[in-house]
């Protein structure tokens, strides 16, 4: 019996010593190449912008070969979360999107690297900055941001006698809606509606919180949803729920067939958006208008954001300065940000490049309107916010309490006292 | 004792006698095994006592545990679970005898034609039979409230309030499976012996008769291993909510697997995460063990 367990045991040792064998091996030959490859980590027309930049940057470092691997976000976070883990398998540079850093680099501080050196602070609009900064280190370079102004059909709101610019608070917005609905008709024959919301997720909610300054958490990452600006925002997205003038979705398909079907007057969604418009609704063309997003009555009212990605590079890189070099590069070269806006509809976090004439140009798709410049303007408003590594958690939980108030008729005060205290049982803060 | 020859035998000698050899052939399958399910199951063990922040795990006891049986969510995930297992896994089964039962009869025209296209289901991706489910049950253009409201009933807003997520759930699962269990209750049926029927034919059943005391009490152990299988199915049912519902409104329809997935993958909170797996094992440790008694009976 001895004996067996005795063979067992050495075959498992010779595997095992076989298989550090080779690893050890891989490791040595990446030494001796004298090319440096760097991998990156992107998506969708992030890719592309990437590998033009890559093109570009190959003209001054002719010495570096760059693989890129397309993968969806999902895809990326699943891969993170386990690569982190392990601590090996990441690419050297990975795209992320602006809210989900925080997390990752507050569970794994060591698995990015510090870019404290080549971000600097005063060039990027200062939600990025939030969105980069964990526990007071640059761990991301901040990309495109997405500042969020409401998109509105022209035909339809001059069908219905309704002026963007006596729209100027939610008051007045949800009238608004009310005429919209009355008298506007889809191209299928069904009433339009004012605007899409989804009333089992938290997007609109944190953009009207965002208009009054907050987010999920303060800046010591304690819980703050039970404050009179949750109980605010809350109100008056059941308030807009309710009067009739919203079209329910449900997933981002569902989102994008509303502007399609040319079923919705309105959509308050980031600059991004316009890539999306353009491309499932050419048949829209003329008909759209940018304005900004309709105040609280109290008359506080900061912009608000959604989306926009970074740049983190893999701690383990072991091209580290090369990397960096690449992204500063990429990240902060006006002809590049300027192709990747005009191109890919990628709008800059980084501030000089907005006397760029290209954004104060008019846009036909909108009527020849200078959609840009509103951008800009709402950019410098946005507040900066915290998020932490409980951000992805607190997302489910405070979607369910949205759920309730919008669905299951849940009092808003309870609702918001019971999700407060939830989560800090659950985080401890 | 002498050990005269042995001892001057090399290791590699020694090693590779005949006696040994078995131990050789069974190697990669030990290797394989202890690697990707030893290991796992016991570091997974160890991970639900600790807990994970800012790079570095440490031990904090059971404190896992503790809060996993005070998470309201937790309590809802395993309501939501045994709901599927109580409600699915009898109409799935009950569904797959009859269309296996009416599949073989004699009369039927086209049998094959039958067989692949409820089988067909289960072997579609699973994202795109997801989203066409989501167009389906969709409550503003879908086809089911289309239909619904042609025959006078009201529109179910099937995502956005519990019992309809619920059940749209179940549908889709329904969908999906009936038909892999059909193929296995069809192998069953045709083991029957034509005889049987035959002279009870004579003895004067019906089709009833004949289903519910011979093909039934024929085809048990078959109904048993499909019952099993598709409870094991339904505890780890994962995709449809996840694709479907994202576990919503409001935990409606999220189960333990999606609960585990997002604690551990998306909070990366890897030690909770664990725990949920362990009571996870627990609970279909009982229910095998209840299985079993029952197949003894």
């Amino acid at each position: 019996m001895k004996k067996k367990v005795l063979l067992i045991f050495t075959l498992l040792m010779v595997s095992m010593t076989a298989f550090t064998a080779c690893s050890k091996e891989e490791g040595s030959k990446e030494n001796e190449n004298e090319k440096v490859t760097l991998t990156v980590w992107s998506w969708d027309v992030a890719l592309k912008q990437l590998e033009a930049s890559a093109e570009r940057f190959k003209e001054t470092n002719p010495d570096v070969e760059f693989v890129f691997e397309e993968m969806g976000t999902e895809q990326i976070y699943a891969k993170l979360s386990t690569g982190l883990a392990t601590g090996d398998g990441l690419g050297d540079i990975i795209t992320l999107e602006g809210e989900q850093l925080s997390g990752y680099a507050s569970n794994y501080p060591e698995g990015f690297l510090e870019l404290n050196d080549i971000v600097k602070k005063d060039d990027f609009l200062p939600v990025k900055m939030g969105e980069v900064t964990v526990n007071g280190k640059v761990y991301g370079f901040p990309w495109d941001a997405g500042p969020i102004a409401m998109f509105y059909r022209t035909d339809y709101f001059e069908q219905a006698g309704v002026k963007a610019e006596e729209i100027i608070t939610w008051e007045d917005f949800i009238e608004a809606g009310k005429k919209v609905a009355a008298t506007c008709t889809t191209p299928s024959g069904d009433p339009v509606m004012m605007l899409p919301i989804a009333p089992t997720s938290t997007n609109f909610y944190r953009m009207l919180l965002l208009q009054l300054g907050q987010g999920f958490f303060d800046a010591e990452g304690n819980t703050i949803l039970n404050t009179d600006a949750s109980v605010k925002a809350l109100n008056l997205e059941k308030k807009i729920f309710d009067s009739g003038i919203a079209l329910s979705y449900n997933g981002w398909d569902e989102y994008e067939g509303t502007v399609a079907n040319e079923s919705v007057a309105t959509i308050p969604e980031a600059v991004w958006m316009i890539g999306t418009i353009k491309d499932k609704a050419p048949q829209t063309s003329g008909k759209w208008g940018v304005m900004n997003m309709p105040a609280f009555s109290s008359g506080e009212n900061h912009g608000a954001t959604n989306g926009g990605s970074l740049l983190a590079i893999n701690a383990k890189t072991k091209n580290a300065e090369m990397a960096k070099k690449f992204v500063e590069f990429a990240m902060t070269d006006e002809q590049l940000l300027v192709d990747g806006f005009t191109n890919y509809g990628l709008y800059p976090s980084y501030m000089p490049v907005y006397s760029n004439a290209v954004f104060a140009q008019g846009d036909e798709f909108f009527g020849g309107q200078k959609v840009y410049q509103t951008f800009i303007e709402i950019g410098k408003v946005i507040p900066t916010i915290n998020y932490t590594e409980n951000f992805a958690e607190a997302l489910d939980t405070v979607g369910s309490s949205v759920t309730k108030v919008l669905l299951q008729d849940a009092d808003v005060q309870e609702t918001v006292d019971k999700l407060q205290s939830d989560l800090v049982s659950k985080f401890g803060k | 004792m002498k050990r005269g020859k042995g001892e001057t035998k090399s290791l590699w000698r020694r090693l590779n006698s005949l006696k040994n050899f078995p131990y050789f052939l069974i190697a990669p399958t030990v290797i394989i095994f202890v690697v990707f399910m030893v290991y796992p199951i016991v570091y997974s063990l160890i991970l639900s006592f600790q807990e994970f922040k800012h790079g570095t795990y440490s031990f904090v006891g059971l404190k896992n545990y503790i809060v996993l049986f005070k998470d309201p969510i937790f309590y809802k995930a395993l309501m939501n679970t045994f709901f599927y297992l109580i409600v699915q896994v009898p109409i799935m089964i009950g569904l797959a005898l009859i269309i296996a039962v009416f599949v073989e009869e004699k009369h039927v025209k086209g049998k094959a034609f039958w067989r692949t296209s409820i089988f067909l289901p289960s072997i579609t991706a699973l994202v795109a039979y997801a989203l066409v489910f989501k167009v389906l049950f969709n409550g503003d253009y879908g086809l089911i409230n289309y239909v619904i409201s042609a025959l006078g009933g009201d529109k179910v807003q099937w995502f956005y309030s519990k019992w309809p997520a619920r059940f749209s759930i179940i549908i889709s699962i329904t969908w999906r499976w009936t038909g892999y269990n059909m193929i296995i209750l069809l192998a069953g049926l045709q083991a029957i012996p034509e005889s049987v029927y035959e002279s009870a034919a004579i003895d004067g059943a019906g089709f009833w008769k004949k289903l519910t005391y011979i093909t039934v009490p024929m085809v048990k152990p078959i109904l048993l291993f499909t019952t099993i299988t598709s409870t094991i199915g339904t505890l780890q049912l994962f995709d449809e909510p996840y694709v479907l519902t994202q576990g919503g409104p409001d935990y409606a329809t999220i189960t333990i697997g999606q609960y585990l997935y997002n604690n551990g993958f998306v909070y990366m909170n890897f030690g909770y995460a664990s725990a949920i797996g362990y009571v996870m094992v627990f609970i279909i440790g009982i229910l095998s063990v209840l299985q079993f008694k029952i197949k003894d009976n």
